[in-house]
């Protein structure tokens, strides 16, 4: 009898767990997607390594990230792009060319535009977490991917001014991180895949360090992106990110 | 100076072999040169047709926003009441249509790989009134079926590998910057004179872009055409004169005419111009040496005649002003056959053209390869090369005639 009530106590207590788990929104994985991914600064030294039919062109990079204000400072390390550097502060972005030793801001439908030739655009690389703010999320399915069960989240645009139309995510249910996204234009039709390759654990946080980015309007055409050496919240001078240091 | 004259005119008639191949060879030089010019001035006439007929029209109206950013082809800056406009422009003198075009940046893919491409949104109705797109036109255009519908650049869908009838994939910003794609029936090709129509251009209707580009009827230029003058001269003061009324009654609007639209294209073609006048007067230097060796072959041979003259007691300058008439009277009579030959051709080439369909290798040259092209009067020219005939041919006459003047009377007789 006693083991029948533990039985039934235990049962009660996995419906309850699993009912609360069945009914979070879409807000509310988002939510938890920036708490796992949130860091005040991160630092990374990264590789593209673009494919384009049987070309492969590499682009070596070191990065410093700050949330707060939403900045960033990517410079390229690989022989052919040596010394060109990206700024990125809030939503706007400026690339300087040392050759030409110019600044050049980047802006409107240039945004869209590959990244160094790659499938990620400049807008994916801009895109800040205002994502909640634009679409109305859904939770649609459930799924599994490398085994791993996962939320299938829905985003369709609330406004006319979104990247894309319509996004579908795969979040992970245990440690909410996005496994893989689908973006689509505004008939339907699947314009970029995002596949995350690997995740690693850094203390309580699942963070992917690489992933890649398929462009489904070309055959044989993606982008893979890989972080190495990550150190979060390192000591940043906020001087990093600005324009005089990007001439330097 | 009357006797001279009816002497020198006796002359030229009693030698008629002599004075008929003098004057063939300068007819000859004429006549080619007005060919050429007539070639040449219709190739640039041409050219400046196509481009008027294919790409810029004879006005573009937009906003002075849009001007301003127009590499870009923004989405942004549209024209007001353009209803309005189109009416004001259609009562004007000598407009022959008004038609809005809204452009922008796309990619076209077949699944495989992709092409960017200059879209050019049109009212199906009114832009074949504008642009002469039909005459170059394989398949078909437009229908009201609603189906999106494209027409590409004939170049472009070699490349990409699709022919009419295909489905490809046009990918694009929206007016409001999200990425659209969607798949699109090709009903036509464009086979024209343009290599940027052919090889970069689509075409999909206001019907279709409203919903892929979410225009919500955003015109953002007005192409007006102008009717065609013979002269071209003409057509500019016509199209210069409605661009200053529409930039009076419109002063807030970007009015700009093909003369700026296209100026690199028309300074290259004046450079074009000076190098064929090189080429002109290098026909006209060969022309010369030719009537100068016939007139002066003629003295030459009539040396033992001047000689008599001379010893009938004719002075010397009575002598050469003799030669000049009748080198004047072959250059005048060479001059008109020239005339008669080179406008007689030059009728074939205005009125029927030299067919170019056979030209290969021109494609993307930008020259018209298609169709014919035309010949042009040029009067001016034609003026010219007449005195020019008759000039040379006089100067021709003076100098050997001089020399032969003050030959003594005794050699000038015996002179073989």
């Amino acid at each position: 009898m006693k083991r029948l009530i533990i039985f039934t106590i235990l049962c009660l207590f996995s419906i309850t767990l699993n009912a609360q788990e069945e009914n979070i929104t879409g807000e509310e994985i988002l939510r938890k997607i920036d708490e796992n991914e949130y860091y005040d600064t991160i630092e990374y030294t990264g590789q593209m390594i673009i494919h384009i039919d049987d070309q492969i062109r590499t682009k070596q990079l070191t990065s410093q990230a700050r949330s707060e204000g939403h900045k960033a400072l990517v410079e390229f390390t690989n022989p052919e792009d040596y010394g060109t550097k990206y700024l990125l502060i809030d939503d706007e972005l400026w690339i300087y060319f040392p050759i030409e030793e110019e600044v050049v801001k980047i802006s409107g439908h240039m945004l869209k535009e590959g990244m160094m030739g790659s499938d990620f655009s400049y807008e994916d690389a801009l895109e800040s977490s205002k994502i909640s703010e634009k679409y109305n999320v859904e939770v649609a399915a459930q799924d599994t991917i490398q085994n791993h069960p996962c939320w299938v989240l829905v985003l369709n645009a609330k406004v006319k001014d979104v990247p894309y139309y319509t996004r579908k995510l795969w979040v992970d249910k245990e440690h909410f991180f996005t496994w893989k996204e689908e973006m689509y234009a505004k008939s339907g039709r699947l314009l970029k895949e995002m596949n995350v390759l690997e995740i690693k654990q850094f203390g309580d946080r699942f963070f992917p360090v690489k992933s890649e980015m398929v462009n489904q309007l070309r055959k044989n055409s993606k982008t893979v992106f890989i972080m190495d050496d990550i150190v979060f919240d390192v000591d940043l001078p906020d001087d990093i990110f600005s324009l005089r240091n990007l001439q330097h | 100076m009357g006797t001279l004259i009816k002497i020198a005119w006796r002359n030229v008639r009693r030698h008629k072999r002599r004075t008929f191949l003098s004057a063939l060879v300068i007819a000859v030089g004429l006549a080619m040169f007005i060919l050429m010019n007539s070639i040449m001035t219709g190739m640039d006439r041409a050219n400046i047709d196509n481009l008027v007929e294919l790409s810029t029209s004879s006005i573009r109206i937009s906003t002075k926003e849009y001007a301003e950013d127009i590499e870009s082809l923004p989405l942004k800056y549209g024209l007001q009441n353009v209803q309005e406009l189109t009416m004001f422009i259609q009562q004007q003198e000598y407009v022959a249509g008004a038609t809005p075009r809204t452009q922008f940046l796309g990619q076209l893919s077949n699944w495989e790989e992709t092409m960017p491409v200059i879209g050019q949104v049109v009212d199906a109705k009114t832009d074949v009134i504008v642009f002469a797109l039909m005459n170059y036109l394989e398949g078909n255009y437009f229908s009201d079926e609603g189906e999106n519908e494209i027409i590409l650049g004939k170049g472009l869908a070699e490349q990409m590998g699709v022919q009419t009838g295909d489905y490809i994939t046009l990918y694009a910003l929206t007016r409001y910057e999200s990425r659209n794609a969607d798949e699109f029936h090709i009903v036509g090709l464009l086979n024209t004179t343009d290599p940027n129509i052919n090889l970069n251009t689509i075409l999909i209707t206001y019907e279709t872009a409203d919903s892929f580009l979410d225009l919500e009827g955003l015109v953002t230029e007005l192409y007006v055409a102008m009717e065609r003058r013979v002269s071209y001269n003409l057509f500019v003061k016509d199209v210069q004169q409605l661009q200053t009324k529409l930039q009076s009654r419109f002063p807030e609007l970007q009015i700009d005419s093909f003369l700026k639209i296209a100026s690199g294209f028309l300074k290259l073609t004046e450079q074009k111009k000076a190098f064929g006048m090189i080429f002109m007067l290098i026909i006209l230097a060969i022309a010369a040496v030719g009537i100068f060796n016939s007139v002066l072959m003629s003295v030459y041979e009539r040396i033992r005649e001047i000689g008599v003259l001379r010893a009938q007691g004719m002075k010397r300058g009575e002598i050469i002003t003799l030669f000049l008439w009748e080198g004047g009277f072959i250059g005048i009579l060479g001059s008109i056959l020239g005339l008669i030959i080179g406008c007689g051709a030059n009728i074939y080439f205005v009125l029927v053209g030299i067919p170019l369909d056979k030209f290969s290798g021109l494609e993307t040259s930008g020259l018209p390869f298609l169709g014919r092209m035309y010949g042009e009067w040029n009067i001016g020219a034609i003026i010219f090369v007449f005195l020019f005939g008759i000039i040379v041919a006089v100067a021709a006459s003076y100098l050997p005639s001089r020399m032969a003047s003050k030959m003594e009377v005794t050699k000038a007789i015996r002179y073989v």
